[in-house]
């Protein structure tokens, strides 16, 4: 298994945002998290990287046999964890191929390899910002300085594709882009799917799945997964809303 | 209501027992104590002789006043430092010796003037201390008229706004002679509490400082309107302490008259969580005038989440004006966005050559980008009588032409 | 991430800090007329230059210490200070071989022969020069690149019209003491249209205990010629402080460019705040003559207290004025550094780019004075200033001075303070960058303005010192 949860139980503030949640999800496979606003997807992407204010209650989250919970987020990265920020913030100064490669080294190291030579990470950098449709320059803008939110997105997809981690949660790529750009997000992601490797699109909104078909789709509902389903339950909640796909589940 | 107060004893205070032990020690201390010099950080730009010109020093003469304009709504009047006759409803107005000494304790203890050689001067001086009690909302503003004509007139106003009380004061200052007020309002803004302060000045050639000491309690608001206009010298200063999550907007224009020189010094002090400040104070400098700002925001270690924004900007309109920006941060704590900015310039030669291509004479094309300077500022104001006073100061080419 | 997780990821081991076992030849503590008469004995100077030291040491005795600064220590044992101390030659050209030794783990390229073949050196040891370098290749460009002590003996004229002449000895406190008791330093001078072909620079270390340096530089370009200057600094750690008040003086005539540059890391203490130096330096360029440049660009991480006010006079019409900063104080150390661009000329151009980053119990701040005279129509300054704070034990602070007496000049000054945010921090250590590489590389990014204006090889020493790799420029 890729990624195991059992029984995840935080609380933010006091109150409880996850409630004994279960999810499990094979090498290969990618499953979507869906869920009306406010449900708790973003916390469980900031919980499983290691994001500060979450209060741990109960349960536990194992990345291929590892506990995830235990470590510190850089240790989750180099284990092979990698969320794409819903929102992410500029580091104004520091350049993306600069920032790339101080990731690149850090996560080499930790695997025992070699840093990586300059000209090669420059070369599939470029390579990797035009599929994206990013233009020339965007390598030596600083991180997100300035970026549109469509450029963010991207961003966050140039880098999943370069640090090739092996499982993948997605916080919302998708919110904020026209359909061209979401296009170009989902081929990224496409592009890395992999027997070895895992995701997990966390969306609102049912149209990034007509592009990346999702093995799985949950629907997070009450602070655990309320119900299960293959790729068709998208079109459920798409063509009836939450209420009705949630309907006759027990909370 | 209409009613004339009492000419308060000399000297202001009443002779309770520990007011007078608690004046003679501010009598010692000021003894000791000389007025400031350049080298004082914060009087570093100001040109503080003008005040001690003997023919502005002196004490006690009264002053042939001209009959008064008649006031609307709620007022204040004070004479030579002193109040003679004032209207209002919504406000309580007492003299210090009509306070209990409960009221006279916590007060004596909010005054304290530390190094202030014109803060401890008004104190020990004053000719009048008059304390201004809100307890709800006040609809219309309280105006304050100050009128100085002869020697050192040092007035002391204490204005306290219970929690959650809301209300206005504007202050205005005209002279009518040879003559320095040094005088100081101290305020006191309860929780949640909310104050719009207007502050108008007009230059007759006098000398004018003025101290602004506010305390905001918890979520309360501090609105500062100003404009100041020279006289021969003018320092207006604002001294705020800001508590919990509350909130100081204050708003500002200088304009200079020439042989005129305009101090503003504040100095703002994050000492709680969660507090915001926002300073736009924008100057206008004929020739043969001076302004200075300086404005310091000090954010205490306690001050985290802090939020504060100073703009200090300056137009030259011609050569020997002269201008003088002080606009610093002092920061020891790091949750915080402070920042800063000013400019000092003249008005933009190409955007005036536009202007004149269109067919605009001129005096009226500076006119309008004079205007178009002061707006941001202008369109903070939102007490009708200040507005009412800056429009009659800053007439419009509209208003010639009508 | 805590506070001292943080700390720690700006602190780093003071690599600089040893000792060089040497013989010294040294005076005793003290400061009278007879100190200052040695001193000018033994440098064997001209008498206008014997009676020039006793006049400023004269005038330093009726002067006070400036307590002005945003900082704070106790009082300083003049009398109890060393004011000359000198490695014993072992003959006149033979140098100690541990001198060299020190240099080289320094990395300080004292041989010719060296990687860095395009920079000329000064090694200024305590109070004296040890050696120069490339002094041949400079000669036949005309430059001349040598000990001030020697310029006094070799070029006395040049000397004598220049020194003071902007900063004069009664400038200031630490001026004076300078201009009485300046044991040694570099001198330049640049002829007319000559572009110096290397780059110039002057290490200075403090080595003997309770010494105090009081280095004196001179740098005159003269008319269209242009020089690039680096400056860098270490001392042993200490217990005691050591204090180091130097004077610059740059003259640049119509149409010379200086550059000059630093890299300030003085033993700044320990974290207590035990021992480090007290770097009380004057530098003041001239811009004298039309179309002059002079532009600082500073890296300040060491020293246990920084007053220093890289300035620039712009006399010359067109001449221009640049003064880029990256000071960062972590532990117990205090900084309050700035500059002064003082517009006389018209058309005079000046541009401040400050970034201060606060850490640990550090107080860090911008004080800085734009003066524009009423001759100088066409003035223009712009100033960006930003202040970064580590922590919450720290303070940054920013004092502008901004004064105009010229409608047609524009002055324009933004300030902001900010932190490394937690989501900044977050942010990279998903992407699996542990947490002082990324405190480095937001750090890096915040004074990446500054870093550009640097010389290459300068560049990179001052990237390490703040553990930061700059070596991200695209193709």
């Amino acid at each position: 298994m890729m990624i195991s949860l059992r029984n995840l139980t935080v609380a933010v503030e006091g109150r409880r945002i996850l409630d004994g949640l279960d999810l499990d999800i094979a090498a290969g496979e990618v499953h979507a998290l869906m869920g009306p606003n406010g449900a708790g997807k973003s916390t469980l992407a900031n919980v499983l990287a290691g994001r500060e204010g979450y209060e741990l209650l109960e349960g536990q989250a194992l990345l291929e046999g590892r506990d995830l919970l235990a470590m510190e987020p850089e240790e989750r990265a180099q284990a092979g964890l990698f969320l794409s920020f819903q929102h992410p913030v500029e580091i104004p100064g520091v350049s993306n191929l600069q920032f790339l490669r101080t990731a690149l080294d850090c996560l080499r190291k930790a695997r025992g390899e070699p840093p990586l030579d300059s000209a090669a990470l420059l070369r599939a950098a470029r390579e990797v910002a035009q599929l994206l449709g990013l233009p020339a320059d965007f390598l030596k803008r600083g991180v997100n300085e300035g970026f549109s939110g469509g450029e963010k997105k991207r961003n966050e997809i140039l880098q999943m594709l370069l640090l090739e981690p092996r499982f993948i949660i997605l916080d919302e790529p998708d919110s904020g882009l026209d359909v061209d750009a979401l296009k170009l997000v989902a081929a990224g992601v496409n592009r890395l799917r992999h027997p070895e490797r895992a995701f997990l699109i966390i969306t609102h909104y049912p149209r990034i799945l007509e592009y990346v078909r999702p093995d799985r789709v949950h629907i997070l509902h009450g602070g655990r997964i309320a119900r299960s389903g293959e790729a068709d339950l998208a079109h459920q909640i798409e063509a009836g809303g939450y209420a009705a796909v949630l309907e006759g589940t027990a909370v | 209501m209409n009613t004339a107060l009492a000419v308060c004893q000399s000297g202001g205070w009443a002779e309770d027992a520990a007011t007078l032990t608690w004046h003679e020690r501010l009598a010692e201390r000021l003894a000791a104590l000389t007025p400031p010099t350049r080298k004082d950080e914060f009087w570093r730009y100001s040109r503080l002789s003008a005040c001690f010109a003997p023919e502005r020093t002196g004490r006690g003469l009264d002053c042939p006043f001209p009959s008064p304009e008649p006031l609307a709504g709620e007022w204040i009047r004070l004479d030579q430092g002193r109040p003679v006759a004032s209207h209002t409803r919504a406000w309580r107005l007492r003299p210090w010796s009509e306070l209990d000494e409960t009221t006279r304790a916590r007060w004596r203890e909010r005054l304290e003037p530390g190094e202030d050689f014109f803060a401890l001067r008004n104190l020990v001086e004053a000719d009048a201390v008059l304390l201004l009690e809100l307890e709800k909302t006040a609809d219309a503003p309280l105006q304050l008229h100050y009128r100085h004509g002869a020697g050192w007139v040092q007035p002391l106003v204490l204005v306290e706004l219970a929690p959650g009380a809301r209300g206005a004061l504007v202050e205005t200052f005209s002279s009518f002679g040879p003559s320095t007020q040094n005088g100081a309002a101290h305020f006191w803004l309860g929780e949640g509490a909310e104050l719009t302060h207007g502050v108008f000045t007009a230059g007759d050639g006098q000398a004018l400082l003025h101290r602004v000491r506010a305390r905001l309690c918890a979520h309360a608001r501090l609105d500062v309107q100003a404009f100041a206009s020279t006289g021969a010298y003018q320092r207006l200063e604002w001294d705020v302490t800001l508590g919990k999550s509350s909130t100081l907007r204050l708003s500002g224009i200088t304009q200079g008259v020439p042989g005129g020189s305009n101090d503003v010094a504040l100095r703002i002090r994050h000492a709680a969580p969660g507090a915001a400040t926002d300073v736009l104070w924008r100057g206008l400098v004929p020739a043969e005038a001076h302004s200075a700002v300086i404005g310091r925001i000090l954010i205490e270690p306690a001050g985290q989440r802090t939020d504060a924004a100073m703009r200090l900007d300056h137009l030259l309109l011609a050569d020997s004006a002269a201008a003088d920006v002080k606009p610093e941060l002092e920061i020891y704590a790091d949750d915080v966005a402070c920042g800063h900015g000013a400019t000092l310039g003249r008005l933009d030669d190409e955007a005036l050559f536009y202007l004149r291509s269109r067919g605009i004479p001129e005096a009226e094309a500076r006119q309008l980008l004079i205007d178009a300077f002061l707006a941001p500022v202008l369109q903070r104001f939102t007490l009708a009588e200040v507005l009412r006073h800056v429009q009659s100061r800053l007439p419009r080419p509209d208003d010639a032409a009508a | 991430m805590s506070t001292t997780e943080l700390d720690a990821a700006l602190s780093q081991a003071y690599e600089a800090g040893f000792v060089t076992d040497i013989e010294t030849e040294t005076l005793p503590p003290g400061l009278d007329e007879k100190v200052i008469e040695y001193i000018s004995a033994k440098k064997n100077e001209p008498e206008f230059l014997r009676q020039w030291r006793l006049e400023a040491f004269r005038r330093w005795q009726t002067m006070r210490e400036p307590h002005w600064a945003h900082v704070r220590y106790e009082p300083i044992d003049y009398q109890g200070l060393i004011y000359y101390a000198a490695p014993k030659r072992r003959s006149e050209t033979e140098i100690d071989p541990k001198l060299l030794e020190t240099y080289e783990k320094l990395g300080v390229p004292v041989h010719e022969r060296a990687a860095l073949a395009g920079v000329a050196v000064d090694a200024v040891f305590d109070s004296v020069s040890v050696l120069t370098t490339f002094k041949d290749k400079l000669a036949e460009a005309g430059v001349i690149f040598c000990p001030i002590s020697e310029a006094v003996q070799k070029y006395p004229e040049l000397v004598q019209k220049y020194l003071g002449s902007v900063v004069p000895p009664g400038d200031n406190f630490f001026a004076a003491l300078n201009s009485a008791v300046f044991s040694d330093g570099s001198f330049v001078y640049i002829p007319k249209g000559v572009r110096c072909p290397l780059e110039l620079s002057t290490y200075f270390r403090i080595n003997t205990a309770r010494t105090g340096q009081f280095e004196r530089t001179l740098i005159i370009a003269d008319e269209g010629s242009y020089v690039s200057y680096l400056e860098g600094c270490t001392a042993p750690m200490r217990d005691e402080h050591q204090l180091h008040a130097a004077v610059v003086e740059l003259i640049a005539l119509e149409g010379a460019e200086i550059r000059y540059s630093t890299v300030q890391n003085w033993y700044p203490g320990d974290e207590e705040g035990r021992g480090g130096v007290y770097n009380f330096v004057t530098k003041r360029g001239l811009c004298a003559g039309r179309g002059a440049k002079i532009s600082w660009t500073q890296v300040e991480t060491g020293s246990a207290i920084t007053w220093k006010y890289p300035s620039v006079i712009l006399k010359g019409d067109d001449s221009v004025g640049e003064f880029y900063s990256v000071a960062l104080t972590r532990g117990r150390q205090q900084a309050d550094t700035g500059t002064k661009m003082i517009h006389l000329g018209r058309n005079t151009r000046s541009t401040i780019v400050s970034k201060g980053i606060a850490a640990g119990h550090s107080q860090n701040a911008y004080r800085g004075l734009v003066r524009i005279n009423p001759g100088a129509s066409g003035a223009r300054n712009y100033t960006q200033c930003d202040s970064l704070l580590i922590g919450p034990h720290c303070g940054a602070h920013t004092f502008p001075y901004i004064e105009s007496r010229n409608p047609r000049a524009i002055v324009e000054h933004e300030a902001s303070t900010s932190r490394v945010s937690e989501e900044q921090l977050f942010y990279c250590r998903q992407r699996g960058i542990d947490p002082e590489r990324a405190v480095a590389l937001i750090v890096g990014g915040f004074c990446k303005d500054v870093f550009q204006k640097l010389p290459l090889e300068f560049a990179v020493e001052a990237g390490k010192l703040l553990e930061v790799s700059l070596e991200g420029s695209v193709g």
